[in-house]
């Protein structure tokens, strides 16, 4: 068997003294669209950001290409190839939509940067249209595929969405949803926790179901026939 | 007519260096989030130093002024090492880093006046005649300070818009979290705006130290000035700190036509303290939105 692209193991991390995540286990394989479901306040974006040392760490071990990541700084992550969609857009409010795609390949070469943006716009042609549009008067639609383009400047080997289809109309959901599962088609392994359960299951390959903390079930998108997943996630 | 050229003129020479220490502080405060009091101690400083190098060694104005201005620059980046940057780890950092900013305040004026004493100061230029602008008389150097400050923040400008290093300083400063997780290196981020910051103290430290007097106290109306700019222009947002810059001077000139010119201070302190009431994110700021939810 492949090695996994990330492993995490007996993670148990947080904030500050506050422990949310109690030990919990997960394994990615290349390619994989793993989705990461469960109740409000179970965990489900501490494990995404802890991944990007963005919580306290108390114990466990973060593997990425088999590197631990608990031993970077959050900036020297991206490089390892990791990308990061953070929860409700987070956009750069003040810099343009080209500025903000600029900020996404910070550490890139000019021409790269230029090239990579060209692709971006193929993928969002709202963003070429709105480029030199304040990012921070997008609409929400807009602001979410800016904030999955600027992750995508980096073509990362992983990218971490957090909540993408959060507070966006249902046919925006779509669309996030469609281009997230082409992304991962295109090759790019996608990690993605996501409150709208039965889109998520819909499209992954794996998912992991966090409840107060811990890992309560693992599987495949059949885990929606599972009755308790049906009766808790997906309005029974 | 005369004399309301004048008060504009004198509007935009207290301006321009309002607005110069405001956008030094609101440059640092957009990254560091806390109120850095010591801004005025690198102010004092860089006077002092340009007093140093250009009266008492006597070397030219055009060697002692960049390296005075090195030098505030270089206690900037000093302090915010030495003192700042352990406390950002403490859990009540906010209140631990304004104390340390005013201790750090008090103990380099403290020096200052073990150093150069309590009397005033001055460079001894000769009084040059004022020019006839509009109707408002200004001298050469009132004139010097009123075009350095428009060409000093055009610079700012260029380089926050037109360079990867700005555009990643305006990306912390509109939300840390995020930039790091972007590859940028917070601390470098740090560094940079703590240098431009106090570079920025310096020339207005230097500015005043030649048309003015210089005092070991001129720190805290310098400093509180600039505050008070920063804040009514929007904190946090330099292009909005500048214009609360000249605000400021101006409103201050303009008010004492009608009221006894001793009310200056109070005519800015009554706006700050209005805009903290009725509008807190400043006249240019926007309100933020929260860093990365839990």
């Amino acid at each position: 068997m492949k090695r996994p692209l990330l492993k995490i193991s007996n993670l148990e991390t947080g904030y500050d003294n506050l422990k949310v995540l109690h030990g919990i286990d997960m394994s990615v394989q290349e390619g994989a669209l793993i989705a990461i479901i469960g109740p409000n306040g179970s965990g489900k974006s501490t494990a995404v950001k802890s991944v990007f040392g963005l919580t306290t760490h108390f114990k466990g071990k973060i593997r990425f290409q088999n590197k631990d990541l608990s031993k970077y700084k959050t900036h020297e992550i991206v490089r390892q190839g990791v990308a990061y969609v953070p929860q409700g857009r987070l956009v750069f409010d003040s810099l343009s939509v080209e500025e903000n795609l600029d900020i996404g390949g910070y550490n890139l070469e000019t021409e790269t940067k230029k090239e990579r943006k060209q692709r971006i716009f193929k993928l969002f042609p709202i963003l070429k249209e709105k480029r030199k549009h304040q990012a921070g008067f997008l609409s929400g639609g807009q602001q979410q595929m800016l904030s999955i383009g600027r992750a995508l400047m980096q073509e990362p080997k992983l990218l971490l969405l957090d909540e993408p289809s959060l507070g966006l109309d249902p046919k925006t959901q779509q669309l996030i949803f469609k281009t997230i599962k082409d992304i991962n088609k295109a090759g790019t392994t996608v990690m993605m926790v996501e409150q709208n359960a039965r889109q998520a299951l819909k499209i992954c390959s794996k998912a992991y179901i966090i409840e107060q903390g811990r890992i309560a079930a693992v599987g495949g998108p059949s885990l929606a026939k599972q009755k308790k997943v049906k009766e808790l996630y997906l309005g029974g | 007519m005369a004399v309301l050229s004048q008060l504009i003129a004198n509007g935009l020479i207290a301006g321009s260096i309002y607005a110069l220490m405001a956008a030094g502080f609101s440059m640092m405060f957009s990254i560091q989030r806390f109120m850095n009091i010591a801004h005025g101690a690198t102010y004092v400083v860089g006077a002092f130093s340009a007093y140093l190098f250009a009266k008492i060694i006597g070397w030219p104005f055009w060697i002692a002024f960049p390296i005075a201005i090195a030098v505030a620059t270089l206690l900037g980046i000093l302090i915010n090492h030495i003192v700042f940057e352990p406390l950002q780890k403490e859990k009540d950092k906010n209140l631990a880093l304004l104390l340390a900013s005013f201790g750090m305040f008090l103990l380099i004026e403290s020096i200052i006046l073990m150093i150069f004493g309590a009397d005033v100061k001055s460079f001894g230029l000769p009084v040059e005649r004022g020019m006839d602008i509009l109707g408002a008389i200004i001298t050469p150097l009132q004139l010097i300070i009123i075009i350095t400050a428009p060409v000093v923040f055009i610079g700012i400008w260029l380089f926050l818009k037109k360079t990867l290093v700005g555009k990643a300083l305006r990306a912390t400063s509109d939300n840390t979290v995020i930039a790091a997780t972007m590859g940028i290196n917070i601390r470098a981020m740090t560094f940079i705006s703590t240098g431009l910051g106090s570079a920025l103290a310096g020339l207005a430290g230097i500015l005043v130290a030649l048309e003015q007097n210089l005092e070991h106290s001129m720190g805290m109306s310098a400093i509180l000035k600039g505050l008070t700019a920063a804040i009514v222009g929007g904190i946090g947002n330099v292009p909005a700190a500048i214009l609360g810059g000249y605000l400021i001077g101006l409103a201050e000139n303009l008010g004492i036509w009608y009221l006894p010119s001793g009310y200056k201070d109070a005519i800015s302190f009554v706006i700050l303290i209005i805009f903290l009431l009725f509008r807190p994110q400043g006249f240019f700021g926007m309100k933020k939105r929260e860093e990365v939810a839990e």
